[in-house]
């Protein structure tokens, strides 16, 4: 069990990034970004929620950068 | 900031077992997991990346309360038919108090992650388990055989009983349930079995 209370920032949204070949295309954008420490698509799920772990990216930074990229990108909200 | 909380992380996990358990590893998503949960779907995103992610971890933390709970009060040094009686006391308290952990476990040795949860439980158990065979065998109290044979043996009777009493029946039908009497008496002759 993670007895982490706090970890790093993790923003959530929700996308059409449906497929692996989207995935591809959207890989070179966010890897780029060195505040990025990790991301996620979960394809399988009808949200295809990305999840990315950052310090100090603000979800709109992410939105613009997703949609720059061609696809939708909203805050899947609590 | 997004924090964790540990409450919500618990039922998550429970309802995660119980899903997996009633519908399999196929029949769950992350989706129907957060609605089951009283969580958005964004707050299961914040613990798990994925499907995936979460049956990995889940089985890791599951695989891990179940070797603490098997070494309790254990050490390889004890008297080989000690040892064992301590064995067979923590595992039945264990699968008796957690009839889904089973269920549950018997759905993620098929799956892909197989490997890496056993991974995580074989980091010591296996080596404190190996210790007290190798040194029954030293010191006379246990026959020579392969490991294999000294699971079937030592621990798979147990196993049984435990299934007898989680479906309530035994052979044909018959009701039964598990007693402490019923695990000494199959535990004496387990032993004997094993004795040079």
């Amino acid at each position: 069990m993670n007895t982490q209370s706090t970890i790093y920032n993790i923003l959530i949204f929700k996308t059409n990034i449906k497929t692996e070949e989207d995935k591809h295309k959207i890989a070179p954008l966010l890897d780029a970004l060195l505040s990025i420490r990790r991301w996620t698509v979960d394809c399988e799920d009808c949200d295809c929620v990305l999840r990315i772990e950052s310090d100090n990216l603000t979800e709109d930074e992410i939105i613009k950068l997703i949609q720059q990229g061609g696809f939708t990108c909203e805050v899947l909200n609590d | 900031m997004r924090t964790r909380d540990e409450n919500k992380e618990q039922i998550v996990r429970q309802k995660a077992i119980e899903m997996i358990v009633q519908e399999g590893l196929d029949g769950f998503s992350m989706q129907k997991l957060a609605k089951a949960s009283g969580v958005s779907p964004a707050t299961l995103y914040i613990y798990y990346k994925d499907k995936d992610d979460l049956i990995l971890k889940l089985g890791v933390e599951e695989g891990k309360r179940m070797s603490d709970a098997t070494l309790q009060g254990f050490n390889p040094d004890l008297p080989f038919a000690e040892g064992l009686r301590i064995q067979w006391h923590n595992r039945a308290r264990f699968w008796l108090e957690n009839p889904q952990a089973n269920y549950c476990f018997e759905q993620l040795r098929h799956s892909a992650h197989r490997d890496k949860i056993h991974a995580s439980i074989q980091d010591n158990f296996a080596e404190i388990m190996g210790k007290f065979v190798k040194k029954a065998i030293q010191n006379g109290e246990l026959s020579p055989m392969p490991i294999e044979v000294y699971w079937s043996i030592a621990f798979a009777p147990l196993y049984n009983l435990i299934r007898f009493h989680n479906e309530g029946r035994s052979m044909g039908g018959k009701p039964f349930i598990f007693s402490e009497d019923i695990m000494n008496q199959t535990l004496a002759l387990v032993l004997k079995a094993l004795k040079p």
